[in-house]
């Protein structure tokens, strides 16, 4: 059968001494970025994205795709020990997690949280390998028309579900767009918007983007506040293990959160901020004692961890079938596979078998070792908290700007980055989201191409968008999505943060 | 007040797309009946106008909608001049590291964000000195990154 086929060579791929190696640095940053508020996968993403160029396309996606699913791990950690969500999609974790750890039972709640992940993101892997496949077939199918619809649907569901106000979400899906045209045109090489710096004949790079609008903003607003003491409570790794009632309280919402986590993942702008809110909203409507959530609920803790975990893992379908990224961290991937010349798409399984599976097979293997890892080391981690954050932003900072500098050892690159925080400062504080200005920026040029090709079939009709099923079907529910809240009244959305 | 707010950066948000408007024209909006370089420019920045216009419209007739109101608050004060001289920081860093080279200019950065919130000396100088040793070590040494040596040959 196929899927065991699939199986083994994904996982003679993963344990290749030098793809384990790159595994484990990977989710080893991935739950440090996780632990230290003010440091999000994106950025790291793109901190360690220059890192990568000596390597290997497959070991490179390995280490980085862990950076961004060992973060969804490390959140939890700080969210029950201190109520600090390290990632935005903690933030559910802290309501009962913190409070279960002020009653002396932090041990439960990081151990359900561990197993509640990998059990999510192990459930989330199976089904990436059972559905990929027929969908990257199908995408195939799709030409310009296709694309340009699909990618303008994208636009529209990260707008739509990036949190806060809808028209300021296309306003900067639109700047996003606009920045994405800065450089050579793709079809007549026209040098567009350059103001003849070199630089910028690539194009406005990701990396420094994400870590102007992602990094700088967040050490920012934490230089507002005066610096302070952290509170840890003392956790001994031998009470981590969840009593029997432990468990038999979280099997249900593990089960729900797995599958709820999953669907809800699989759609671009969900990040990790929508599964658990959804999940918890799920179990304190399905429990039995809805009253003790928000007091420490067990359940309130594994069906959002776990939730948090398979809509992480889920977002990697439309990523690596439909090329499709669903959230900022997965924008700076999908630049790193860019740059090692590959497209994620559908094509990508066909043409490079060996870092589609090898991919695949180092999540499985990531998620093992992020339980094993995290479940021991939670000591060191409660430590790395202790680092006084004034100490802490400068040397992100530092690394921030060489990491910059370093792409094209270009003081352009710095300028772009320095340029982004002000401006990402201030969308912060003047409610303008970033996550889809990142998602624009990096989808624009391949935007532009199957607009402009589709345009060309068409002879500059808009017609061709409506008369071929999959664009029209795409097409439409964008659109209905884009003029619904002017028919309905909108309900306050969850605000999303940085989103993993 | 966030409607304030809102008008500022409606109208510059504004402003960046009748730029880009004006560059696509230059560019060229059709070729020989097709769409030209400055076609994707050029209708973004119409969208992006008119979204502004809606936004702007919409915050003077005061109609906040209860989404857009999350909000924090702006910093002032104290906090507000941390903030400015962090940005100064970096802008400083942006403009030295060339000719002063990666380990005056770190060095030089560390001092300046450090104090940001009144310390002593003896604690900022030796900080700065390890932190910018250990990105020497970590970025030139390890990972053999190339750093401007700018006036100190380093």
């Amino acid at each position: 059968m196929d899927f065991f086929a699939h199986l083994q060579m994904a996982f003679t791929i993963a344990f290749e001494p030098m793809n384990l190696l790159m595994c484990f640095i990977g989710v080893l940053c991935g739950t440090l970025v996780g632990v230290l508020p003010g440091l999000g996968p994106s950025t790291t993403i793109a901190l360690l994205l220059p890192v990568t160029f000596s390597l290997s396309a497959v070991q490179s996606f390995i280490m980085l795709a862990g950076i961004f699913y060992g973060a969804l791990y490390g959140g939890s950690t700080t969210s029950i020990l201190v109520n600090i969500p390290g990632e935005a999609s903690s933030v559910m974790t802290a309501i009962d997690g913190y409070q279960m750890a002020k009653k002396g039972r932090a041990g439960p709640a990081l151990g359900i949280s561990a197993f509640g992940s990998f059990i999510g993101g192990t459930f989330a892997i199976i089904l990436i390998m059972l559905l990929a496949p027929p969908l990257a077939r199908m995408a195939l199918k799709f030409a310009f028309p296709e694309k340009a619809a699909l990618i303008f649907f994208g636009f529209t569901m990260v707008t739509y579900l990036s949190g806060g106000s809808l028209i300021k979400s296309l306003m900067m899906a639109a700047a996003g767009v606009l920045l994405s045209c800065v450089g050579t045109d793709l079809i007549t090489a026209t040098q567009r918007f350059t103001f003849g710096l070199l630089e910028l004949t690539d194009g406005i790079g990701i990396v420094p983007v994400v870590m102007g609008l992602f990094g700088i903003p967040e050490i920012l607003s934490n230089l507002e506040k005066p610096s302070r003491e952290v509170q840890v409570f003392e956790t001994k790794t031998s009470q981590l293990l969840p009593s029997k009632q432990d468990w038999k309280e979280s099997s249900g919402p593990i089960a729900r959160g797995s599958i709820l986590g999953f669907i809800v993942g699989l759609f671009p702008g969900a990040g990790g901020v929508l599964p658990s809110f959804f999940s918890y909203a799920l179990e304190r409507r399905l429990s039995k004692h809805p009253e003790r959530f928000g007091k420490g609920e067990i359940a309130g803790v594994a069906g959002p961890e776990t939730a948090n975990n398979a809509g992480g893992q889920a977002a990697f379908i439309p990523l690596l079938t439909l090329g499709l990224p669903c959230t900022p961290a997965l924008a700076v991937l999908m630049g790193a596979l860019m740059i090692h010349g590959l497209t994620p798409g559908p094509l990508l399984m066909r043409e490079n078998p060996q870092l589609f599976w090898g991919a695949i097979g180092s999540m499985y293997v990531g998620n093992a070792m992020l339980v094993l890892l995290n479940l021991p080391l939670i000591g060191l981690w409660v430590k790395i908290l202790r680092i006084p954050y004034y100490l802490l932003s400068p040397l992100i900072l530092v690394i921030c700007l060489i990491g910059a500098y370093s792409l094209n050892n270009s003081t352009v690159e710095l300028m772009i980055m320095v340029l982004c925080g002000i401006v990402g400062y201030l969308m912060n504080k003047y409610g303008y989201p970033a996550a889809p200005l990142v998602l624009a920026l990096v989808l624009g040029p391949m935007f532009e191409e199957s607009l402009r090709q589709s345009l060309i079939m068409s002879k500059g009709s808009l017609g061709i968008f409506f008369t071929r099923p999959i664009s029209a079907v795409l097409v439409i529910i964008s659109l209905a999505l884009l003029v619904s809240p002017l028919i309905f009244r909108k309900q306050e959305r969850p605000k999303g943060g940085e989103s993993a | 007040m966030p409607q304030d707010r809102d008008i500022m950066s409606s109208l510059f948000w504004a402003l960046v797309g009748v730029l880009f408007c004006i560059g696509g024209t230059n560019y060229g909006l059709r070729r020989s009946g097709i769409p030209g370089p400055g076609f994707l420019p050029f209708v973004t920045g119409l969208i992006l106008v008119a979204f502004s216009l809606i936004l702007l419209i919409s915050r003077l007739l005061k109609r906040e909608d209860a989404a857009g109101s999350v909000r924090e608050p702006m910093p002032s004060g104290e906090a507000l001049r941390r903030i400015l001289k962090a940005l100064g920081a970096l802008c400083l860093y942006v403009l030295i590291l060339e000719p002063l080279g990666f380990m005056l200019t770190t060095f030089l950065f560390m001092v300046l964000v450090l104090r940001l919130e009144p310390r002593r000396w003896t604690f900022i100088l030796p900080a700065a000195i390890g932190t910018t040793a250990f990105f020497f070590l970590l970025f030139k040494v390890l990972l053999r990154v190339p750093l401007p040596p700018g006036i100190l040959g380093y």
